[in-house]
């Protein structure tokens, strides 16, 4: 009967301690075995067994394995193996590929697998960066060359041009630019019927001033000259020299009125300034003729045969005022002539 | 004390290939564990087991700092430290460190050391005995760090464990 008791509570006991190892919810202790310290002992290490198991499951390391003896030691080798691939793991990710682990059998082969090809990616990506970068600042410098050389030959050409269209004594328009830039002026007055006035002028006994003081000085008279004349006029006026001391005008939008008072003024200027050159003091005066746009052209006359007329018309002005003593301007009477 | 005639110095090693032409640099660990555990026994007969711990610490400290001046060369992150601590630790037989965690900013770290020397395949005692570690460890991280650290193994083979992990905290 006793033995019989004794294997019927051996039997609940195995029966219990397998249910804590297999069911869901662990049961709790029977009140039979609570007073045994033996089992209580058994039960508590199985239930803290549990708990580990399942936190580790959960990827929870941190839970503390409570009881000694093998299973324990066992279970803290697991968990500190597991903490420290952890580690490494973060260690790799700050840019450390030298991890290695060699204690956790076939996981360790495909992490040290990974962080090797990791290594060797980020090793290609960082030589293709650089590589790109030194392409990059080689295409920049190549830029930057052929943006010199534009600016350059730009420069070269705007040189080329100023020089095909200037004078280069006295900075002035030259006459082919002059005459271009007339026949466009005339074409616009005549299509939308705006006023234009041509004035030509040169120096008084000019070459009584080459003769006397030679033609360097001759020259330096005429550059100061044409600055006077170019700060006289209006910014949107056409200045040129036309011939050797002949120099011309172009002022659109002016009738001849106008012209005449700003000629006037000019006239006068140079009239009233001390030429100062190579410690010479020379006096000048100057003979201008005017000629206006005639609005009512026939229709068939081409700009340029325009403005052939008007110069011949404001050189004849020009020399009525030399013959009128000099130092005078003479407006082109239409249908006198 | 003025005098002192046991003071250390890393010479105090000695040329080993020099003294030991034939049987090398290697000796079994069970002989190192031996002359251990009896001066353990002795020490903690004369002065107690407080004292006898403090003592252990203490010589392993000095070790500690004294290896790292004369084994490691400038080191300058941690990583790199405890690379070069596993490799030395490796290499000497002493142990396989490995790192559980480690907060550098404030100072706190977790190591584990299986198969130490002290302790691996000793019985369960229900203490932990790697003392000598302790402070080993200890100088090592004050070597690198210029600051105090206190280090406790808080697992080890003798209670149980199979991996010795110790905490180590900078002293505050």
């Amino acid at each position: 009967m006793h033995s019989e008791n004794k294997d019927i509570t051996v039997n609940k006991l195995s029966q219990f301690l397998l249910d804590v190892m297999t069911r869901k919810r662990c049961p709790l202790l029977p009140d039979d075995f609570a007073s045994i310290d033996s089992v209580q002992d058994l039960y508590l290490h199985i239930v803290s067994l549990r708990n580990f198991l399942s936190a580790a499951a959960n990827g929870d390391f941190s839970s503390e394995v409570l009881f000694k003896g093998y299973i324990g030691g066992t279970l803290k080798t697991l968990q500190a193996n597991l903490k420290h691939v952890t580690w490494q793991t973060k260690m790799v990710a700050s840019g450390d590929f030298s991890q290695r682990v060699d204690f956790m059998g076939e996981f360790s082969q495909s992490f040290n697998t990974m962080v090797i090809e990791l290594d060797r990616i980020l090793s290609e990506l960082v030589k293709k960066e650089s590589e790109l970068n030194r392409l990059n600042e080689e295409l920049l410098k190549e830029i930057s060359i052929r943006k010199q050389a534009e600016a350059t030959i730009l420069e070269r050409e705007e040189a080329l041009r100023v020089l095909a269209i200037t004078d280069s004594l006295t900075g002035l328009y030259n006459k082919r630019h002059f005459n271009d830039t007339a026949k466009d002026e005339i074409e616009r007055a005549m299509r939308y019927t705006y006023p234009l006035s041509i004035v030509i002028f040169d120096i008084d006994f000019f070459k009584r001033i080459n003769d006397a003081l030679g033609h360097l000085i001759g020259d330096k008279v005429l550059k100061r000259f044409a600055d006077i004349i170019k700060s006289g006029i209006r910014a949107s006026d056409i200045l040129a020299r036309y011939g050797g001391e002949e120099f011309i005008i172009l002022l659109p939008e002016t009738p001849v009125e106008e012209t005449h008072v700003l000629i006037e003024r000019v006239r006068k200027r140079i009239e009233a300034t001390t030429f100062e050159v190579e410690k010479c003091s020379i006096r000048i005066t100057a003979s201008f003729g005017i000629d206006g746009l005639l609005l009512k052209k026939k229709p068939q006359q081409k700009p340029e045969q325009i403005l052939s007329e008007m110069v011949a018309n404001a050189d004849h002005a020009m020399y009525a005022s030399k013959h009128a003593g000099r130092n005078k301007t003479t407006i082109y009477v239409h249908g006198k002539h | 004390m003025t005098e002192r005639r046991y003071k250390f110095s890393w010479d105090l090693l000695g040329d080993i290939p020099l003294g030991r032409p034939n049987l090398g640099p290697d000796i079994g660990l069970n002989i190192y564990r031996l002359m251990q555990f009896t001066f353990r026994d002795v020490m903690e007969q004369h002065l107690g087991t407080e004292k006898t711990n403090q003592i252990f610490y203490e010589s392993g400290k000095l070790a500690g700092l004294e290896f790292y001046k004369n084994a490691f060369a400038t080191i300058k992150d941690f990583n790199s430290f405890f690379k070069h601590i596993q490799k030395a630790l490796n290499e000497f037989k002493i142990g396989i460190l490995r790192v559980e965690e480690a907060d550098t900013v404030k100072g706190s770290f977790v190591l584990t050391v299986a198969e130490d020397l002290d302790c691996s395949g000793l019985p369960e005692l229900g203490y932990e005995i790697c003392s000598y570690d302790e402070g080993f460890i200890s100088g090592l991280f004050e070597s690198f760090t210029g600051e105090s650290y206190l280090v406790k193994e808080v697992d080890c083979w003798c209670t149980g464990g199979r991996v010795c992990r110790f905490s180590v905290e900078k002293a505050t």
